[in-house]
């Protein structure tokens, strides 16, 4: 119970302060999205959805912001992860997101292809972009 | 004293074939930093590749599990493979996956294959065709077999695992996937043919015998099919599969039918009859079997329990049809992990039986005394009778061999050591005891092993880049 409440003044602190925190932003037209359609997204579950191919993206993992979105959106660390596409590829189910090394390259990818969505930190968000889930 | 060197030099290539390997895939790692998912025609193209270097040694100058004796071998699932992925839009795509590995026609050379090499068709979410070369999801591991990296085994239990001749074949598949309450359910079907060796020690060393001598590879052709259906919660797998199998001997050869009980009088002339007396079993002429069928059914279950604890367990059973010895068989594992950070030590038990009436002729066979000569034989007969009877007896444990027969258990305990997410240590001790005999144990000629254990102790490195 004390652990519990910790916890919970913890995430207050944290969200009253206006930390970072990690968003799924895509193309213009791709619509709001749960964390279970991301989920299946980036675990190459779902290739199209609306009839329209979606192009996840991933930084690489030496990214923070990787490591947060794989703990906040798949519950995952990247040793799970890692090992679910080294399997999935293995058997010919498919290839891993593409990789890109800077956020700049990301959100450029994004702005000109359609149906690509990747993650930020909200730090980064502008205009442009379409933020598809929190 | 020939043969001593001829192993020696043998390990010594593997050994040099092993560390050329890694030296390449070194080199590949190398150039996997600069560039690994390159465009090759404006299409999605990448290189990936694993391997596994595993030297495992035993306590017994015989041979078990096809490599491993008291000299040491890297032969027992060392392997090195690359492939090639290419993406031609979101619907199609090609994998080739090539290997170097151990040969599956001879104990004595390693040789390149294609593992893999399909056309991938998905025209939904929810469908996945395959079409080509690949391997059949017969087991939890059987489809990632060579690659090590994805399981924490040491040695994947060798009772179950080694039931799988043919892991690969030529043929089509298909995945059909929906959601429910409890997880997503996956629908495997495949069929397809494969043309394998199928690996038989035959304990004769008499030339005077027409038998086949040690270890014979007898060309296979096999007519793979099955239904699997897989459900995947969060942290837990459930499946249980089905597998329909048409073997058929190739090159005009033929499977052993059965083993008959012969007298002395009906396998010796006439004129040596009244010495010998006794009875063999033996193998019965001209009933070879050129067909057969197989039916394998398979459960397993790889199950998340608290405190980071994990077991993962395979049940198989295989009705043979058509062919009055061996096969039929009962075999399972169980094992216990525990996941401590980087390491991840486990227990295991399995166990192989073949069926009831086979364990029972195996007994037949061992206690029978086989033929015998009469201490009153004339000089003159002597030593064509000692022949005589040292032939049919020799027969005989011929015979049990053709049963292929398996009754055994083992023990292990390892562990795991994650490096990185990409690369594994693991390390295993095993004790296998064989019950009546296995065909996983090369029985020097003229011996029956039998309630006897087997300590193997394996060292793994594995990895993907």
């Amino acid at each position: 119970m004390k652990h519990t409440i910790t916890l919970l003044l913890f995430n207050f602190l944290l969200s009253s302060t206006g930390q970072a925190e990690i968003i799924v932003i895509g193309h213009k037209g791709l619509p709001k999205m749960d964390k279970e359609t991301i989920q299946k997204i980036y675990t190459g579950k779902i290739i199209t959805l609306a009839g329209t191919p979606v192009t996840p993206l991933n930084l690489l993992p030496e990214a923070p912001e990787r490591q947060q979105f794989l703990a906040k959106f798949l519950h995952q660390d990247e040793e799970k992860y890692t090992g679910y596409w080294i399997v999935r590829r293995a058997i010919g189910k498919g290839t891993p997101p593409k990789e890109v090394s800077k956020i700049e390259e990301l959100i450029r990818f994004i702005n000109e292809t359609p149906g690509a969505l990747g993650y930020i930190d909200n730090t980064n968000i502008n205009n442009k972009l379409s933020i598809l889930a929190k | 004293m020939f043969t001593k060197i001829s192993q020696l030099s043998f390990k010594k290539q593997s050994l040099k074939m092993l560390l050329s390997g890694l030296l390449v895939i070194n080199c590949l790692n190398m150039q996997y930093a600069l560039a690994l998912d390159t465009s090759l025609l404006g299409l999605d193209t990448s290189l990936t590749g694993f391997g596994s270097a595993n030297f495992a040694i035993s306590d017994h100058s015989y041979r078990y599990n096809r490599y491993i004796d008291n000299e040491g071998t890297f032969n027992r699932g060392s392997l090195f493979a690359l492939q090639a992925d290419i993406k031609f839009n979101e619907h199609f795509s090609t994998t080739i996956q090539g290997k170097l590995a151990p040969a599956n026609y001879n104990d004595h050379q390693w040789e390149p294959s294609l593992t893999w090499a399909l056309l991938t068709w998905r025209p939904r979410n929810d469908l996945l065709f395959r079409f080509g070369k690949q391997r059949g999801q017969f087991y939890l591991f059987s489809e990632t077999l060579e690659l090590a990296q994805s399981y924490d085994f040491a040695q994947l239990p060798t009772e179950l695992y080694r039931t799988i001749v043919a892991p690969d074949f030529w043929g089509g598949s298909l995945a059909k996937t929906w959601d429910s309450a409890y997880g997503e359910f996956t629908l495997d079907t495949y069929l397809g043919y494969k043309e394998a060796k199928w690996r038989t020690n035959f304990r004769n060393d008499l030339p005077s015998l027409t038998y086949p001598t040690g270890v014979q590879y007898a060309d296979t052709g096999i007519l793979n099919s099955g239904m699997v259906l897989t459900l995947q919660t969060y942290n837990n797998k459930f499946r249980v599969g089905i597998h329909p199998q048409a073997l058929s001997a190739l090159n005009g050869q033929a499977f052993p039918g059965g083993i008959g009980l012969y007298s002395a009088a009906q396998l010796s002339p006439e004129d040596l009859s009244p010495w010998l007396s006794g009875s063999v079993y033996q193998v019965k002429p001209n009933q070879g079997v050129t067909e057969f069928n197989a039916l394998i059914f398979a459960l397993g279950a790889e199950v998340e329990l608290p405190e980071n604890f994990r077991v993962i367990t395979e049940l198989l059973h295989r009705d043979v049809f058509g062919r009055l010895v061996g096969t039929d068989l009962n075999t399972g594992y169980i094992a216990l992990f525990k996941d401590l950070n980087h390491w991840s030590p486990y227990v295991s038990f399995s166990i192989a039986s073949s069926q009831n009436s086979v364990i029972k002729l195996v007994k037949k066979i061992n206690q029978s005394q086989g033929l015998s000569v009469s201490p009153n034989t004339p000089s003159a007969l002597l030593s064509t009778a000692n022949n005589v009877v040292t032939d049919a007896n020799a027969g005989q444990l011929f015979a049990a061999d053709t049963l292929a027969f398996i009754d055994q258990y083992t023990f292990a305990i390892g562990t795991a050591y994650k490096l990185t997410p990409k690369q594994k240590i693991k390390f295993e001790w095993a004790r296998t005891t064989i019950g009546l005999g296995s065909i996983y144990v090369d029985s020097p000629p003229r011996t029956n092993i039998n309630n006897q254990a087997i300590d193997v102790f394996s060292v793994s490195y594995n990895f993907v880049f």
